[in-house]
């Protein structure tokens, strides 16, 4: 398990709460049409324009199987993450951001086995303000993103 | 390394700043003129010199050829590499017996 | 070692390439005579800086290899050591020895050490052996009185006087005053030298140089020369250019320009195009509205106008003398001449002609394919030539010109143009003619770029490897290009490169496809075209359709099956045929509709994503969304066509 991020931004998908390492979010956008990409797996909505670089954007809530709608609250939380081949930028479309939280290193917990699904995306479980939070695994989101 | 002959009052040393060059040679020619008139043999402590320029070279020159002309001894103390090469590249080293380790009387 | 250093890894390994192409066209223009203390100079500081670099990054091999170089340089422009074919020969391998070094080193890779002691110890061999007996100068050299004062000291000159071979001085201390009346300001010191130099008298007089404004100095070069000015060695005639003493600031011509890293320009270009979207969006509002206040009107005008010289000028800012490509072809001839015993002269013009980078980068091998064509199969030997009337010297130019929104590249030469006769000879014997064909002069100048053909009589390793100019013309249609070739029996022979300025930028047109919008670069259009209910064919059993252009059948590509789009019509009637060709074969491209033309900035999709099939890269059109160009030769070849339509 990588290191627990000590600020964590949370958003909400499908009713839950995520949340991602802060030092990994580039900017956080409004909504805007995509450009989609032939043959490429569903959860991908497509490329847009970032300042003249070409930016694959993931849907989330297609990632994680609920229902999609684009409300005015919809956004795209750009990162930007160091990879093997370098910086790379990559959009997730969020049914909303909520707050930047601080995270203790001991209030982590592993994510206990449920189900069948690939979990590698998700760090581990928080209790943040009474809420339950998913912590993502930025590395995860990208590997998975390909390929298919 | 400790002198060879012990200190005598007939015997005196004038010790070279670390730069033997023209900036310095007012007060170079000054103690070598002290040191001129000297009666015993003159010991030029090279010690420290870590530079040397054409300048210096000429009064040290003039020095020693007007101590030997008038028959009074000059002697080294610790010439090293850089006024060795300096001598050597002017053609002044055996005037001023620096060639090949001659440590005059 | 730390990551920090890691940090400066690349500019190292940017720097140290580019300052050995400096090293070697100075080792070329050695080699061609130039016996200039300046290019000595030049290859010496590039051997000690590689030195000084590739010790900070503890790359020791390389420190120990360039530090042997340096004393062979060293005793070179002391001139120790003359300059020989031999020598310059064991230089320019070390040039090749030092890239591979850092090519190795830069991939993580162990360095060919066995080549390097080779190397090493014929180098140590030249400086070990003595040096030719060198006839001796006699310097007199009476100082002026106030030459400290101002500065001067003979010790430092009887120094450098030194560099140039082995020196006797003898010191006259006859003016010397008593110590009292001894001005230390005054040099009352004369000498008399004697060097053993094969130096010329103006590399001496150049030691001197300054002592001679205000002293007094007498060269005689050479032991027989009483007081002749003749130069010591004949055999080295170029004088040191008269310059000042500090010769160590010239030769760095582009003292004048900066390093940038080609991410800071596309951050740049990027901002432009941000600017550009911004612009087209003001200008539609303003189109919009109407009635416009006429001041606001004038300013958006003059906007466009300036952000249009923007993107320009930042293109420009991208754009590389074509002389980076062709420096390396002075080496190439001469390297490739001598393995064929014969004599060529390379003549390099334009060579100030500019382009994008991305072009620079791909035409070189193409240009290095055609010399290498021109000096096995183009020259002829010399004892040929002169039999034939001509120099015995070859010539080959390599020119570059602007001409239109092209760079125009021509390789051409004085050899024997192409063989006719064995072209189609070899033509028929591949299949490509049929036996009694007797193909028109163009038609034969064709051939030579078929694929697999080759004329010469044996393979070389240089040429004739039968991947010849079909590879050629395949990368410049590549790139957007096109190649064409002329000759005259007995005279020579001439291609012709046409490329694009820039890879960044394509002209492209928009076609519709559902609610999608595809870019297709202009250069793969043949002909954009409507078809008549019923004018397609189904072929059996493929689901596919052929259709008839210009008496070929052409597939069809239905791109939204291809690309799994909701097309707004799926009749082929109904929508639109776009005749594409890529790699030499054609289809027809279904789309709904064809709409506007525009200048595609090519952006990686790559970058952040992945490749996607059927598509090149993207681009950002003007209202700021992202528009994908189609990767034409891609989709053809899914069309599953293997020849430039069946004969119908």
């Amino acid at each position: 398990m990588s290191a627990v991020p000590a600020q964590v931004l949370t958003f909400c998908v499908g009713g839950e709460t995520y949340g991602i390492d802060i030092l990994c979010v580039h900017e956080i956008r409004g909504w805007s049409p995509v450009t989609r990409i032939p043959n490429s797996p569903s959860q991908l909505s497509g490329v847009l324009n970032l300042r003249g670089t070409i930016v694959p954007v993931i849907d989330m809530r297609v990632r994680f199987g609920v229902e999609a709608g684009i409300t005015p609250s919809t956004v795209i939380v750009v990162l930007s993450l160091q990879g093997a081949r370098g910086r790379r930028e990559v959009g997730l479309v969020v049914d909303s951001v909520a707050d930047v939280l601080e995270l203790a290193p001991d209030s982590v917990r592993d994510l206990p086995p449920v189900g069948t699904r690939d979990n590698s995306d998700l760090l581990g479980l928080a209790t943040l303000g009474g809420r339950t939070v998913m912590l993502l695994e930025p590395a995860g989101l990208v590997q998975e993103e390909r390929g298919t | 390394m400790p002198r060879k002959k012990p200190a005598r009052r007939v015997r005196s040393a004038v010790a070279l700043p670390p730069v033997c060059g023209l900036e310095q040679a007012p007060a170079l020619q000054a103690g070598l003129l002290r040191a001129l008139a000297s009666k015993g043999s003159v010991t030029l402590d090279a010690s420290a010199v870590e530079r040397v320029d054409t300048a210096g070279v000429q009064l040290l020159v003039a020095f020693w050829r007007d101590r030997r002309a008038t028959g009074r001894g000059v002697a080294w103390y610790g010439a090293g590499p850089v006024l060795q090469a300096a001598f050597d590249a002017l053609g002044l080293a055996e005037t001023v017996a620096l060639a090949a380790g001659g440590d005059a009387p | 070692m730390t990551v920090d250093l890691a940090r400066f890894h690349d500019s190292f390994f940017d720097e140290s390439f580019e300052s050995l192409a400096t090293m070697e066209a100075a080792l070329l223009r050695l080699e061609a005579g130039a016996t200039g203390a300046e290019t000595i100079n030049t290859v010496f500081r590039v051997a000690h800086s590689l030195k000084g670099g590739a010790g900070m990054f503890g790359f020791h091999d390389i420190v120990s290899f360039t530090h042997t170089l340096e004393a062979v340089l060293d005793a070179l422009r002391g001139r120790r050591l003359q300059t020989s074919a031999a020598l310059t020969g064991l230089l320019l391998g070390s040039v090749d020895l030092l890239r591979g070094m850092l090519e190795a080193t830069r991939a993580g890779q162990p360095v060919d050490l066995q080549r390097m002691a080779d190397l090493q110890f014929d180098l140590e061999l030249l400086v070990a052996q003595p040096a030719a007996p060198a006839p001796a100068a006699r310097i007199r050299l009476r100082p002026g009185l106030d030459l400290h004062r101002r500065g001067n000291d003979p010790l430092q000159v009887l120094g450098e006087l030194a560099k140039l071979g082995r020196v006797t001085v003898r010191a006259d201390i006859a003016s010397l005053p008593p110590l009292a009346d001894l001005d230390p300001g005054t040099c009352h010191l004369a000498w008399e030298i004697t060097a053993d130099t094969a130096a010329p008298r103006e590399a001496i007089a150049h030691v001197f140089e300054w002592m001679d404004h205000d002293g007094h100095v007498e060269i005689d070069a050479g032991p027989a020369a009483a007081a002749s000015s003749a130069p010591a060695v004949p055999a080295a005639p170029v004088a040191v250019p008269g310059a000042g003493p500090a010769t160590a600031a010239a030769g760095a011509p582009d003292a004048g320009s900066i390093r940038v890293g080609v991410e800071k320009l596309d951050d740049l270009m990027n901002s432009v195009g941000e600017l550009v979207i911004t612009q087209t969006m003001l200008a539609q509002v303003a189109g919009a509205t109407g009635g416009l206040d006429e001041r606001l009107h004038r300013g958006l005008l003059q906007l466009e106008r300036n952000v249009r010289e923007l993107q320009e000028s930042v293109m420009r800012v991208r754009m590389l003398p074509i002389s980076a490509v062709f420096s390396r072809f002075p080496r190439l001839v001469r390297d490739l001449a001598q393995r064929f015993g014969k004599r060529i002269e390379l003549q390099l013009g334009g060579e100030h002609t500019e382009l994008d980078k991305t072009v620079l980068e791909k035409i070189g091998d193409p240009l290095v394919h055609l010399v290498r064509n021109s000096i096995d199969h183009g020259i002829e030997p010399p004892d040929v030539r002169t039999a034939r009337g001509k120099n015995p010297v070859g010539t080959i130019h390599l020119d570059a010109s602007q001409r239109g929104g092209c760079i125009v590249v021509e390789v051409r030469d004085d050899g024997a143009g192409l063989d006719r006769r064995r072209i189609i000879e070899r033509a028929r014997k591949l299949g490509l003619l049929v036996a009694d064909e007797e193909p028109d002069e163009l038609a034969v100048n064709e051939l030579i770029f078929a694929p697999g053909f080759s004329t010469a009589d044996q393979a070389t390793d240089v040429s004739g490897r039968g991947v010849g100019m079909d590879v050629v013309r395949r990368n410049v249609k590549a790139l957007g290009g096109s190649i064409e070739v002329e000759s005259r029996v007995g005279e020579g022979a001439r291609f012709t490169l046409t490329l694009p300025f820039t890879l960044a930028i394509v002209d492209g047109q928009t076609v519709a496809v559902g609610g999608e919008r595809y870019v297709v670069p202009v250069t793969s259009i043949v002909e954009s075209l409507r078809l008549a209910p019923g004018a397609a064919t189904r072929v059996a059993g493929s689901g596919g359709d052929v259709f008839t252009f210009r008496g070929d059948y052409l597939p069809v590509v239905r791109l939204h099956e291809l690309f799994g789009v909701q097309p707004a019509a799926d009749e082929l009637h109904s929508g639109l045929i776009m005749v594409v060709e890529g790699d030499g074969r054609r289809a027809g491209l279904f789309v709904d509709d064809v709409e506007g033309q525009l200048q595609a900035v090519i952006k990686s999709i790559e970058a952040n994503y992945e490749a996607v099939d059927g598509v090149s890269g993207a681009t950002i059109t003007a209202d700021g969304n992202v528009a994908l160009i189609l990767d034409v030769p891609a989709l053809v070849r899914t069309a599953g066509q293997r020849r430039p339509g069946v004969r119908a």
